[in-house]
């Protein structure tokens, strides 16, 4: 009988080894010159069609290389043509018209059409696609083959950048069929008209191959394959430095040192924020605008990004956009330098005494907050926090938890304060209205200021620029005067990559605001 | 007999219940945690009564539990939230890495522990069984994850000389033969790493017992005829101390798909088990969480039934107790 054990035992690689061969298909094959490979650590970011993507950044990344919007944005940012080769807005019918390229086929050889915009536009009504809110689109129309004419319900600031920039067009004669978009995975799900053709896809990999499309209209694709390899962030380093990839993102300690050693580093301009959310909804104490002042005051950001982000981050504005949206951003703001002794003038005068243990004290009930963190980053940023309201007296919990687990605990307002954070501040200054008045967890959800309220909504209807920069500055300094979070700081993040691989990081971000260095045109020779 | 039926069914059904509780009691929900900034900040209300809806995430939890407990019994294990894909196709292209990965470690490590077991504990007290067990308790200190972080940061960076990242290369063009090398190379690391995991049992299992094993009068008698002390050593005692070690190691290929792999997959990005689980708990991917714990369930199970079997043949006396 332990014969058998051992025989049974000793089988059991080689009956899985042959289960795992049957069901390896022939690898692709790859000349390796002419691919670049490009780290990640996730690895599977889902099947890469518009609505197969996870919807995440990376995610919407890899579809971008299938999929064409009507127009896309360059390195600095502008808007250029894209399936559309030029475009106009009418004040008064409220609508953009747009004039499409007439050499546009679809990777299966059929033609492109104002119908299949028309029909993308139809289709996202019926089946939300996640990526972009579709109710500012009342209606679109084909005017005729190609031109088209996309009527608004109301006016929308961000229409270029949020919409015509961030919507995949999907072919007409594909989708037409299609109940159930999220689970379809079929090989005709990944029609598109861009510059690459996906040839391979593991999800248990976390691996992707594309190859050029070599009747894409904008003009000669410049590199034969593209390939996402799953790699892990400790390793990605090593891997870069023995050219098993090309790129990838780096942790910023050894930026300098693979710049010395001759790769080229892309530094995201810093638009990430992390803030201190405060629950300013059911806790008495942070619901007073006073009070959430005096924390301000008491904490030093210029010692948290020293000591726990080690210096790779910029100081917090207290009007949320970061200085590296110079477009939007704003300097005439208030501002909270650090002063523990103005901190604790306030919470005198609002009757907080210290009392003998050092802690402050009000009708005999201690000064005590909750700090939630999650994750060890975010841990070090608490205890540096933990350490400066101490210092003015006021008792901290520090407490770590999961992820996940904390994004709830916020999302139910079950907390004092919390670290979190969210990005897309590069962009469109649209993101101030969702993380101001958004539901989601990642939104402060500050109704107290009508005012603000207000401008919010005023800004996203203003379709004059400078007008709207004016109100987006009030905005700006309103939301510091208010301070509903108190923002950290933006944490700089670097991608290394040698000169195989051409990336860039787009100002403002890819399509809505992705803060990723690939950019599809980096691919084309216009 | 029967009882013992009875036993396996009830403990099926309650573990099956608990495989569909415990991810759900996880704070969170799959919506917002597979979702990313850049998504949920735009998600419209009917957007995500869309989505839920697709899912089921919007039906009352018992009756997701009854559709959960029916489609078992069918068969299905439901579609994944997060990968769009049937459980069951997800389940079987992970498990072989995991089997593969488990098991030749088992193997490796129950002969080296047994071996080093009969030696040490025929020299037991001398020099060298002392060094063995010292140096292997030791060792048994180390969790999981950092004897495999050691092994990656020496071997794999330092060093240079294994790859350390998946199950192959990806994209490099390989096939036939080499694709088979590049394949043995990536399972280096990360089967040596569980084998430093496992020895410490087989070792200290098959010492104890070589030990006890060694005072039986039958070993007295094998002297007396004569016998080599190899032949002593490996076929009188030696065979019979490895009794306990084949019990330990049946239980072991069971939950060891879930423990020890686990962690040593997570370092080494291996695509099996271990990270799907891991990727699941973080996704909130509760069809997959529960069509994988079932699969880790139906094996302890099965395991637990045959070892019921072999202990009564291994040692009668059993049968009596039922």
């Amino acid at each position: 009988m332990k014969k058998l054990c051992f025989i049974l035992l000793a089988l059991l690689p080689v009956i899985s080894f042959s289960l795992l061969s049957c069901q390896e298909e022939t690898p692709v094959q790859v000349q390796v010159q002419d691919i670049i490979k490009i780290g990640d650590s996730t690895g599977d970011w889902g099947f890469p069609s518009p609505y197969g993507i996870y919807p995440r950044g990376p995610g919407y990344i890899r579809m971008s290389l299938i999929f064409d919007t009507l127009v896309w944005k360059n390195k600095d940012g502008d808007i250029i043509p894209m399936l559309a080769e030029s475009w106009h807005y009418s004040e008064d019918k409220n609508s953009f018209t747009f004039n499409l390229r007439k050499d546009v086929l679809w990777h299966d050889g059929e033609p492109f059409t104002a119908r299949d915009v028309e029909f993308t536009f139809e289709y996202i009504k019926k089946h939300p696609w996640v990526w972009m809110d579709s109710d500012p689109v009342e209606s679109v129309k084909a005017i005729n083959d190609w031109t088209v004419s996309i009527n608004l319900s109301e006016k929308y600031a961000p229409f270029l950048n949020n919409i015509a920039g961030t919507l995949p067009i999907l072919p007409r004669h594909i989708w037409k069929n299609i109940e159930e978009p999220l689970l379809y995975t079929g090989r005709d799900a990944l029609i598109g008209t861009g510059p690459f053709i996906l040839k391979d896809y593991s999800s248990r990999e976390g691996s992707y191959l594309y190859e050029a499309n070599k009747n894409y209209y904008a003009g000669d694709v410049n590199i034969e394959k593209i390939a996402f390899i799953k790699v892990s962030d400790k390793a990605m380093p090593a891997m870069i430095k023995s050219g098993n990839i090309d790129a990838g993102s780096i942790p910023p300690d050894v930026a300098s040192d693979l710049e010395q050693s001759g790769f080229e580093i892309e530094q995201e301009p810093p638009t990430w924020a992390a803030k201190l959310i405060l629950n300013h909804n059911t806790n008495e104490l942070l619901s007073n605008k006073t009070f959430r002042h005096a924390l301000a005051y008491a904490i030093n950001p210029d010692q948290i990004v020293e000591i726990s982000q080690r210096g790779f981050a910029v100081k917090g504005s207290a009007g949320l956009l970061p200085p590296a949206n110079s477009k939007w951003y704003s300097e005439n703001i208030p501002r909270y330098e650090y002063n523990p002794k103005k901190a604790t003038e306030i919470l005198e005068e609002m009757g907080w005494l210290q009392g003998s243990d050092g802690y402050l004290y009000r009708d005999g009930s201690i000064l005590v907050l909750e700090l939630a963190v999650s994750g060890s980053d975010f841990e070090r940023d608490g205890e540096v926090i933990e350490e400066n309201l101490e210092d003015i007296g006021i008792k901290i919990e520090l407490l770590n938890y999961e992820a996940k687990t904390l994004d709830n605990k916020i999302k139910n307002w079950d907390f004092d304060m919390a670290i979190n954070g969210h990005g897309g501040l590069g962009g469109d200054p649209e993101i101030l209205n969702k993380v101001i008045t958004g539901k989601g967890f990642n939104s402060v959800r500050y109704y107290e200021n009508e005012k603000l309220i207000e401008l919010l909504n005023q800004q996203i209807r203003e379709m004059d620029t400078g007008k709207r920069m004016q109100i987006v500055y009030e905005i700006q300094k309103i939301y510091a005067e208010e301070l509903p979070s108190i923002t950290l700081y933006y944490p700089q993040w670097y991608w290394a990559h040698n000169e195989n691989a051409d990336i860039f990081y787009t100002e403002g971000g890819v399509a809505s605001g992705i803060p990723i260095p690939i950019n599809k045109i980096a691919f084309i020779d216009f | 007999m029967k009882k013992r039926w009875i036993n396996y069914i009830i403990a099926f059904f309650i573990i099956i219940t608990l495989n569909f509780v415990i991810p759900r009691l996880l704070p969170g929900d799959p919506l917002s945690a597979i979702y990313g900034d850049e998504v949920l900040l735009n998600l419209s209300d009917e957007a995500t009564d869309y989505i839920n809806k697709l899912y089921g995430l919007d039906k009352p939890v018992i009756a997701r539990y009854f559709i959960y407990v029916f489609s078992i019994f069918r068969g299905n294990f439901g579609y994944s939230i997060y990968h769009k894909k049937p459980v069951l196709e997800i389940l079987i292209s992970h498990l072989p890495y995991t089997l593969i990965l488990t098991g030749l470690s088992m193997l490796l490590a129950s002969i080296s522990g047994a071996i080093l077991g009969i030696e040490s504990g025929w020299r037991r007290g001398k020099k060298i069984d002392r060094f063995i067990l010292s140096s292997i308790i030791f060792i048994s200190g180390f969790p999981a994850f950092f004897t495999g972080a050691i092994f990656l940061i020496i071997f794999g960076i330092i060093l240079g000389i294994l790859p350390f990242q998946g199950a192959v290369e990806a994209y490099s063009g390989f096939s036939g033969f080499n694709l088979a090398v590049d394949f043995l190379k990536h399972l280096v690391l990360p089967l040596f790493s569980l084998v430093i995991v496992y020895i410490p049992t087989a070792y200290l299992l098959t010492r104890n017992s070589m030990i006890s094993s060694l005072k039986e009068p039958y070993i007295l008698f094998a002297r007396a005829k004569g016998l080599t002390d190899t032949r002593i050593r490996y076929r009188h005692a030696g065979r019979n101390s490895l009794i306990p070690l084949t019990t330990q190691m049946g239980i072991h290929l069971a939950t060891g798909l879930i423990t020890g792999a686990l962690f040593i997959e997570i370092v080494y990005s291996y695509p099996g088990m271990g990270t799907l689980i891991y990727n699941s708990i973080l996704n909130r991917d509760y069809p997959v969480l529960q069509g994988s714990l079932f699969m880790v369930t139906l094996l302890v199970l099965i395991v637990n039934f045959f070892m019921d079997i072999f202990y009564v043949k291994l040692d009668p006396r059993i049968e009596y107790a039922y």
